[in-house]
């Protein structure tokens, strides 16, 4: 059974929360539309399951942690869609995201959504909540070696999905030609 | 060749990072959708609870008094814990 967390409380984490998970959810979303519907299941699901929070755990990851899980679901809902609408011979509705610079960090959450679950807690716990590698160990039950293992096997896959640019002012980061793997 | 990847890693991770600025009236529509099924999912689980007890209470008017009491009583526990575990 869970504890109700609503009205209240959920409503400062709909405001404190909803910028970074609109990131992530974007990173599953093939418009605008399709992220805030996305974000709707997030909250919806966090106030179902606040009490499923681990005691310690920060708010902010467990959230990140719910977006990539209904990202990843309704992923798989739209590939279901597109295989069926394939089979009829109807020209599917699902497209993929758009190719937005903008985005680019939502590209990377959709990346950061495919890892292994050991691998995509680390990222969060050591990319978003900027926790040391003592912290995130202690966190997550496991040895510092397994900590740095995961998050080093997990950059490697992300820099795979990244090309560098030189420009005038530096370098920034664009989306490789050949795109996002399609197997996520 | 560890420079470069750590040059890269740092550019990820700011990407990651990144918190862009949400649509106008987003949060507030948020708010609102979560009210909405909220609402719904209590409105069908209070149905679904009265529907419960309400066939219970009917098969137990076929068997008898103790049967109906009985039969209410298992319905009633039953609609008061669907609540509670969908609360």
């Amino acid at each position: 059974m869970t504890s109700p967390v609503w009205p209240a409380e959920l409503r400062e984490w709909i405001r404190e929360h909803t910028p970074r998970l609109l990131a992530v959810a974007r990173g599953f979303a093939s418009g605008e539309v399709e992220a805030e519907d996305i974000l709707q299941e997030v909250w919806w699901r966090a106030a179902r399951r606040a009490a499923d929070r681990a005691p310690g755990v920060p708010l902010g990851a467990w959230l990140v942690a719910v977006t990539l899980n209904v990202g990843r679901d309704h992923q798989r809902r739209e590939q279901r869609r597109a295989r069926l609408f394939q089979l009829w011979g109807a020209k599917s509705e699902a497209t993929p995201p758009p190719a937005d610079p903008v985005h680019e960090g939502s590209r990377l959450w959709r990346v950061v959504g495919a890892l292994p679950r050991l691998q995509r807690e680390v990222v969060i716990l050591r990319i978003i909540e900027e926790l040391s590698v003592e912290e995130t160990a202690t966190m997550l039950g496991r040895a510092e070696g397994t900590v740095k293992a995961s998050l080093s096997r997990a950059m490697a896959r992300l820099r795979r999905e990244v090309e560098v640019y030189e420009e005038p002012g530096g370098v920034s980061l664009h989306e490789p030609r050949r795109g996002v793997s399609p197997s996520m | 060749m560890d420079q470069h990847h750590d040059e890269l890693d740092g550019m990820i991770g700011a990407k990651l990072r990144e918190v862009p600025v949400p649509p106008l009236g987003l949060t507030a529509r948020l708010e609102a959708g979560v009210t909405r099924k909220s609402r719904e999912a209590e409105r069908m689980t209070l149905t679904e609870g009265v529907s419960v007890v309400a066939a219970c209470g009917l098969l137990g008017v076929a068997g008898g008094p103790v049967a109906t009491l009985v039969a209410l009583l298992v319905g009633v526990a039953y609609a008061r814990l669907t609540i509670l575990v969908e609360a």
